[in-house]
C-alpha cells in the first residue's frame, strides 16, 4: 500500500477506535493472556500482557494498529517466548473459510495478479501469465455474499456437530464474523479446554471425516441407536432423493443391503459422496495449533476495513456485509484510482466491478477496495469540517 | 464404594493396598519369618513370571474355571493362597525388582503386571459384569483414572459403556489402528460409547506408567532380609540383558527432518534462545539419524558466552560415550507437546508418536495405514523398543481376543 493510502486507512481506524474502541471487551483471564498487535509499517509485534481492557483501549488509541489479537490459550507468563510461557488451556477454535469452499462465482469475482509485467484479470489464476509467461502469479479472492452464505452453512453444520456428538452447550458457542472472508467459532469453557494438539487433531478429524474407515459401511447392521458418524450416514442414506446415483431402490432398508453388497469401487465412490456432502471444511491447522493468537472481536480486519464481529444468536438473520461496517457514514467520501475490483455489496449498496478507472465513493467502500488491494486513494475528500464536527460532537 | 480384599488382590496397585499393609503393619524384617512365607514365594513367582512370559498371572481364590477352555483363556492357575497373599506379593516384588537395580527389568515387570491387571479388569465369567464387578470397575476407573464412565444400556447386548470425549482423545489419540480414531467411534453428546474391552484398554498404559513411577519412587538401598537378598540375585541372573541401541543410520536430508526439529535448527540459526527440550530432541534425533558428534556442536552457535567443550559434552553425553553410557532416546511427540515444542504437520505428522516416523521424502508418498505401522527409518531399533512394540501388539491381542 501506497503511503497516502495507507494513512488515509490508518486514520480511518483511528478513527473507529476513538467512536467505538469502548466496545471491544476484555477476554476472561486477561493477564492469562498473550496479545499482539501488528502496526501499519513494521512486523507483528507478539508475547505482550495486558493487566486489564483499559490497557488495550490506551494502546489502540495512541497506536490505532492494523490488526490486534490475542491468544485463545492462557499462560501462567504470557509474555515469555513460546516455549516458556506454561501454557495452561485454551478455547476450542474452528475457523471457515468462505474461500476454501471454493464456490463457483469464484471465477467471477477473484482476480490475479502476474508479479511480473503487472497484468491483472478477473477470473480463477492461471498456471502462467498469458502475457509474459510467468508463474508469479498472485490470487486476490473476495467474498461475495454467496460464498459468505455457503461459509454461514458451513459454520451451521459445524454447530451441530458441537452440539450434537460432543454435546457442548450452544450458550458456550460464540461464533464471530472474520472480518474478511469467513467465520470463527468459539467454544469458550468446556472439557476440551485442556487437549493437547493431538487431542485437537482428533477432534478435527472428526468434522473433516479425514481417516473415517470405509469398514464403517460394512461393520453391522445400522440401527436406531447409532451414534457419530455411523448415525450420520444411515440418516444421510435415509434422506437421500428417491433417484439417486448411488442406489437403485428408494427404500432405506433396501438402500442397506445393496450397500452391504457394494464393490470396492462403488463403496470408495460412495465414501467420497458421503464425506465431501457430510463433512465440515475447517481450517484443521487453526484448531491444532495452541500458539495461535487470534483477530479480537470488535477490533478491525485490516485487509478490508470491516469488524470482526460476534453473529449475535440468530446466525440466520446476520448479515455481514451490512453490520460489519466500521464507520457507516455517507458523508465521508474518497476518491480512489481502482486498479480492479469485481462487483461488490458493501452496507447494502453495490459497486463495481471496476478496472483501471478513478471513483468516488463513501470512505468505508475505498478502504474496503484498497485493503483488499484493489486500487489507491488519490484523496480523502471528506468534508474536513464536518467530520471534526462529528468527532468533537461525540467528546462532547 | 470401599474395595474388598478380593478387589485388592486383583488390583493390588491401587493406592488402597498400602493403607492395608500398614494397618497390617508387616515390617520389612518380618518379612523372614516363615509366616510369610507363602507371601514371599508367591511375590518371586510374580517376578519370574514376568521374567519369563512378560505377563504375571492371577490365581482366583473364590471361584474356579468351568471348563478346560476358560481355563486356558483366561490363564487361570490354580488357587496359590488367599487373597491377601495376592495382595501382599505386589509390594514385595516391587521390592524385589528395585533391588536389582535394573531399570529394563522395571519396564518388563510394570508392562506384565499392567497386563494381569488388564486382563482382569476385562474379563468376567460372563458377557455382563456381575454388579459388583461392576462397581469396581467403575470406582477404579472415577477414583484411580479421574474417567466418569457411565453404563451405556442396549437392550440384550453386552456391557457397553460411555467415556467423556475429552477423555477418551487424551487417552486414544496415541493409538495408532484406525479403529481408535474418534471418527471411527459411535459419539453422541459428548460421549464416546465403548464396549469392556476397549474401555478398559484404553487406560492399560496408564496402570504400567502408574506401576512404573511406584517403581522409580521408592526409595532405593533398602536392607533386605537375608532371605529376600537371595531371590534378588536369582532374579538379576534370570533377567534378560540390557537392551544395546543398535541404531539404524539413515541419511535423511535437512529439509524432511520433522517440523519441531526444523524448528530448533532455525532458531539456533536465528540466534535465538532454545528451550531444553529443542537442543535435546535436535541432539538426539541428528544422532540417530546418522550425524556425528562434531557436526552436532558445529550447529550451536559460535555466541560470546559459548564454551564449545561444554556442548560437546553434553552431545557425548547424549550419545551414551560418556557418563552413563547409555544412549538418550529422542523424546515422544507426546512429551515434546507437554514441553510445548510440537509443530505438528497436520499431514504428514499424521498418527505417529515419534519424530523419528516422521515421513522422510522418500516414502511421504506412503498411506496412512503405513505411517501407522510402528517402525520408521531411522528409528532406533532398540530391543526396548522392540519389546515395546511387541507389547503392543499384545494388548491388541488382548482386547481382540
Ligand atoms: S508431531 Fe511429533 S514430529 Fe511432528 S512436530 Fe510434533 S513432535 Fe515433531
Ligand atoms: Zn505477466
Ligand atoms: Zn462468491
Amino acid at each position: 500500500m501506497d503511503e497516502n493510502s495507507t494513512q488515509i486507512v490508518k486514520r480511518y481506524f483511528k478513527e473507529y477506535y476513538f467512536r467505538f474502541g469502548a466496545r471491544i471487551k476484555s477476554p476472561s483471564e486477561i493477564e492469562s493472556r498473550e496479545f499482539g498487535y501488528l502496526p501499519f509499517a513494521g512486523m507483528m509485534v507478539r508475547h505482550l500482557s495486558f493487566k486489564d481492557i483499559g490497557a488495550l483501549h490506551a494502546l489502540l488509541l495512541k497506536e490505532a494498529p492494523a490488526g490486534v489479537y490475542c491468544s485463545n490459550s492462557t499462560y501462567e507468563d504470557p509474555t515469555a517466548e513460546m516455549y516458556l510461557k506454561n501454557w495452561k488451556k485454551a478455547a476450542l477454535i474452528f475457523d471457515i473459510d468462505a474461500d476454501a469452499l471454493k464456490q463457483p462465482c469464484k471465477k467471477v469475482h477473484d482476480i490475479w495478479l502476474c508479479k511480473e509485467c503487472g497484468r491483472k484479470e478477473f477470473g480463477l489464476r492461471p498456471e502462467f501469465c498469458p502475457s509474459c509467461k510467468s508463474n508469479r502469479l498472485l490470487e486476490l479472492s473476495w467474498a461475495c455474499p454467496m460464498c459468505l452464505e455457503a461459509a454461514k452453512k458451513e459454520t451451521n453444520r459445524l454447530i451441530e456437530f458441537l452440539e450434537f456428538d460432543f454435546g457442548i452447550e450452544s450458550s458456550e458457542i460464540k461464533v464471530y464474523f472474520s472480518g474478511n472472508a469467513g467465520y470463527h467459532v468459539s467454544v469458550e469453557k468446556s472439557s476440551f479446554d485442556t487437549l493437547d494438539t493431538r487431542g485437537r487433531a482428533e477432534i478435527a478429524d472428526y468434522l473433516t471425516a479425514r481417516g473415517l474407515s470405509s469398514k464403517i459401511l460394512s461393520s453391522q447392521k445400522f440401527l436406531p441407536t447409532d451414534a457419530g458418524w455411523r448415525r450420520r450416514i444411515a440418516k444421510y442414506i435415509r434422506n437421500l432423493p428417491e433417484i439417486d446415483q448411488s442406489f437403485k431402490s428408494s427404500q432405506y432398508e433396501d438402500r442397506l443391503f445393496e450397500l452391504s453388497k457394494f464393490s470396492k469401487k462403488e463403496v470408495e465412490t460412495f465414501m467420497n459422496r458421503l464425506i465431501a456432502e457430510n463433512s465440515v471444511r475447517i481450517d484443521a491447522m487453526v484448531t491444532t495449533d495452541v500458539h495461535r493468537i487470534f483477530r479480537m472481536p470488535e477490533t478491525l480486519n485490516n485487509k478490508t476495513g470491516l469488524v470482526k464481529r460476534e453473529c449475535g444468536k440468530e446466525l440466520a438473520n446476520f448479515d455481514p456485509l451490512r453490520e460489519a461496517i466500521a464507520v457507516q457514514d455517507g458523508e465521508q467520501r474518497s476518491r480512489i484510482f481502482v486498479d480492479i475490483c469485481p462487483k461488490i455489496e458493501l452496507g447494502g449498496e453495490s459497486y463495481g466491478p471496476f478496472k483501471s478507472e478513478t471513483r468516488d465513493l463513501p470512505l468505508y467502500v475505498g478502504v474496503y477496495i484498497v485493503s483488499k488491494g484493489g486500487g489507491k486513494f488519490l484523496s480523502e475528500q471528506s468534508n474536513v469540517a464536518s467530520q471534526n464536527e462529528i468527532v468533537s460532537n461525540r467528546r462532547a | 464404594m470401599e474395595f474388598g480384599s478380593d478387589d485388592l488382590a486383583k488390583y493390588p496397585f491401587l493406592p488402597d493396598v498400602g493403607e492395608f499393609v500398614k494397618e497390617m503393619e508387616i515390617s520389612v524384617s518380618a518379612l523372614s519369618s516363615s509366616d510369610y512365607d507363602k507371601v514371599v514365594r508367591r511375590a518371586e513367582e510374580r517376578v519370574v513370571e514376568a521374567i519369563q512370559k512378560r505377563e504375571v498371572s492371577y490365581p482366583i481364590s473364590d471361584r474356579q474355571p468351568k471348563t478346560e477352555d476358560e481355563k486356558v483363556r483366561l490363564g487361570l492357575r490354580p488357587m496359590v493362597g488367599g487373597a491377601q497373599i495376592e495382595m501382599l506379593s505386589f509390594p514385595i516384588s516391587l521390592a524385589l525388582v528395585k533391588a536389582t537395580k535394573l531399570d529394563h527389568l522395571a519396564n518388563i515387570y510394570s508392562l506384565a503386571e499392567a497386563k494381569r491387571a488388564v486382563k482382569l479388569l476385562q474379563s468376567s465369567q460372563s458377557s455382563r459384569y456381575a454388579d459388583h464387578e461392576l462397581g469396581t470397575v467403575l470406582t477404579i476407573f472415577r477414583r484411580v483414572f479421574g474417567i466418569r464412565v457411565e453404563t451405556f444400556k442396549v437392550e440384550h447386548r453386552d456391557d457397553y459403556f460411555t467415556v467423556p470425549v475429552a477423555d477418551y482423545v487424551k487417552r486414544a489419540s496415541k493409538f495408532h489402528k484406525e479403529e481408535w480414531k474418534l471418527v471411527n467411534k459411535p459419539v453422541t453428546r459428548g460421549k464416546v460409547i465403548l464396549d469392556r474391552q476397549d474401555l478398559v484398554r484404553l487406560v492399560g498404559d496408564e496402570i504400567e506408567a502408574m506401576i512404573g513411577q511406584r517403581l522409580k519412587l521408592m526409595p532405593s538401598g533398602t536392607k533386605l532380609p537375608d532371605n529376600l537378598q537371595e531371590i534378588v540375585k536369582k532374579i538379576v541372573r534370570m533377567a534378560p540383558p540390557e537392551p544395546q541401541s543398535p541404531y539404524t543410520i539413515i541419511h535423511i536430508a535437512p529439509e524432511n527432518y520433522p517440523p519441531c526439529v526444523r524448528r530448533a535448527i532455525d532458531l539456533l540459526d536465528k540466534g535465538e534462545n532454545v528451550p531444553h527440550y529443542g537442543r535435546f530432541l535436535m541432539a538426539t534425533y541428528l544422532l540417530s539419524v546418522g550425524k556425528s558428534v562434531d557436526d552436532i556442536v558445529s550447529m550451536f552457535p559460535k555466541a560470546p558466552d559459548f564454551k564449545q567443550n561444554v556442548t560437546k559434552y553434553q552431545v557425548e553425553h547424549l550419545a551414551g560415550l560418556r557418563g552413563s553410557k547409555t544412549r538418550y532416546r529422542v523424546p515422544s511427540c507426546r512429551t515434546l507437546q507437554t514441553h510445548q515444542f510440537c509443530f505438528m504437520d497436520p499431514v504428514k505428522c499424521h498418527q505417529i508418536t515419534s519424530p523419528l516416523q516422521y515421513p522422510s521424502r522418500k516414502n511421504s508418498g506412503s498411506t496412512q495405514e503405513s505411517l501407522g505401522k510402528n517402525s520408521r527409518p531411522g528409528e532406533a531399533k532398540s530391543n526396548a523398543s522392540e519389546s515395546r512394540k511387541r507389547s503392543k501388539r499384545d494388548w491388541m491381542k488382548i482386547q481382540h481376543r
